[in-house]
């Protein structure tokens, strides 16, 4: 490496944003140049300033209780919002906060992450079919509302429906493995938040029975389908957000 | 430097307890481990935004923004993100937002002013006295005047010591982007400092 190269890369060196390899050669130039070590010794000398600064700013600095306060009239009794979640990104958390646990845990999280994606391609198939519908509509008033649905053809519609049964067993089975995790979970977790967590999957389990119940009733209803599927995604993702 | 932690101290309880599992009961909307969440990271978020403003008081604004703003979003954190580096950008938002109001209320009466030079000037004035020591106080100035993209990269790393990584998430900026932000930030204050520093620099080297 030359001294030109050992500048451009003192300040990562200095930092420990080298690889092993780059950063012994750098280590090994600078034991025999004068130069560059002279312009390390630099660097540090001016970092140590930088941390002075640093140290006697968080010495002054002290959080005023006040601040909390504030901040508690400022949230009021709200909850947090439960915004869109990319679901991938519930799934690369879930398996982030649950990696370090057991093999027996381990692989039933892999299960569960398996149904979930497959619930997922699921769901895709049925907002293709409503989304072929939207457009096929405008343009076909004349055809049947059953030909309509699932994307206009017969073959389509027992696709879809034998998708949705699916998606069902895979959403119970997935249920099925988190529950068991989450019982598991629970005499570690806060009596309040226990109840509140039992509370909301009552309510949830109760939208389930209604919208399992209407789809059941009308099978070739995208729309229902589309309901129940929804209220069981919720649930997986209530289990998820315990169990991770 | 700024330490992830696995574990919180919960005020309500008086014990430690597991980051995730703090942050689920915050997410149920339990005000008292959103409180654990505060007391770890209050300070050094403080010091991020002070850092960028220099004013105690809208620094102290701000922080209690960005704390509301993470409450109001705690569904939004990945499992895979360090609570620290949500913050942070979090609070960098709060403070690009602030920044930029304040800039369209001056710009009504400084039309003719351009863009950067206006983006420096209208950073609340430092505290002269919460800072003791005279190069302190030269610290500080020279870091506000440093554009904002330079300042943001140089707080984090050289006072924060954040992985270039960390600060790529909370800014956005590809890591290329960041050391040459550093790089330059670096001489700008090299510039400005210089014979404070050398003091420091010849200091070091009688010493060794």
């Amino acid at each position: 490496m030359s001294c030109k190269d050992i500048l451009r890369h003192i300040e990562d060196f200095y930092y420990g944003e080298l690889d092993e390899k780059t950063a012994q050669e750098v280590q090994s130039h600078l034991r025999s140049c004068q130069e560059c070590g002279r312009a390390l010794e630099d660097l540090s000398a001016e970092d140590k300033a930088y941390q002075a600064y640093a140290e006697a700013l968080d010495r002054s600095l002290e959080v005023s209780p006040q601040i909390w306060r504030r901040i508690q009239a400022g949230i009021g009794t709200c909850k947090p919002e439960r915004g869109w979640r990319h679901p991938l990104g519930r799934i690369v958390g879930f398996l982030d906060g649950i990696l370090p646990r057991s093999a027996v845990v381990r692989q039933a999280v892999f299960a569960a992450v398996i149904v979930v994606l497959s619930v997922g391609t699921t769901l895709l198939t049925v907002h293709y079919y409503r989304t072929r519908e939207a457009g096929i509509d405008d343009q076909h008033l004349a055809r049947t509302s059953d030909r309509i649905r699932y994307g206009g053809s017969q073959n389509g519609l027992e696709a879809a429906i034998r998708s949705i049964q699916q998606a069902e067993r895979d959403y119970n089975n997935a249920i099925e493995v988190l529950s068991k995790i989450v019982d598991k979970r629970k005499p570690s977790l806060d009596s309040r938040f226990v109840a509140e967590l039992e509370r909301n999957l009552k309510a949830i389990d109760e939208s389930i029975a209604a919208t399992r119940s209407a789809y059941h009733a009308h099978p070739s209803d995208s729309e229902l389908a589309h309901y129940m599927l929804t209220a069981y995604e919720k649930k997986v993702e209530l289990l998820l957000e315990v169990a991770s | 430097m700024l330490t992830e932690v696995r574990t919180l101290s919960s005020p309500e309880f008086g014990v430690r307890e597991d980051v995730q599992g703090i942050l689920t009961r915050a997410r149920a909307g339990d005000a008292d481990a959103f409180h654990a969440v505060f007391i770890r990271y209050s300070k050094p978020v403080l010091s991020f935004i002070y850092s960028q403003l220099g004013n105690r008081a809208h620094a102290e604004e701000l922080t209690q923004e960005t704390f509301i703003r993470a409450y109001q979003r705690l569904f939004s954190m990945h499992g895979n993100t360090q609570l620290s580096t949500w913050l942070f950008g979090i609070a960098r938002n709060v403070v690009r937002e602030a920044i930029k109001e304040k800039y369209r209320d001056q710009r009504k009466v400084e039309l003719d002013q351009p863009l950067s030079r206006t983006l420096r000037d209208i950073r609340t004035g430092p505290d002269q006295q919460l800072i003791a020591g005279e190069l302190n106080l030269k610290i500080q100035k020279a870091l506000a005047a440093l554009s904002e993209d330079h300042r943001v990269v140089f707080v984090l790393k050289v006072l924060h010591r954040m992985r270039y990584k960390e600060i790529s998430r909370i800014t956005g900026a590809s890591i290329g982007k960041l050391k040459t932000d550093l790089h330059r930030a670096r001489l700008e204050m090299r510039q400005r400092l210089v014979p404070y520093l050398s003091e420091q620099t010849a200091g070091k080297r009688g010493g060794s």
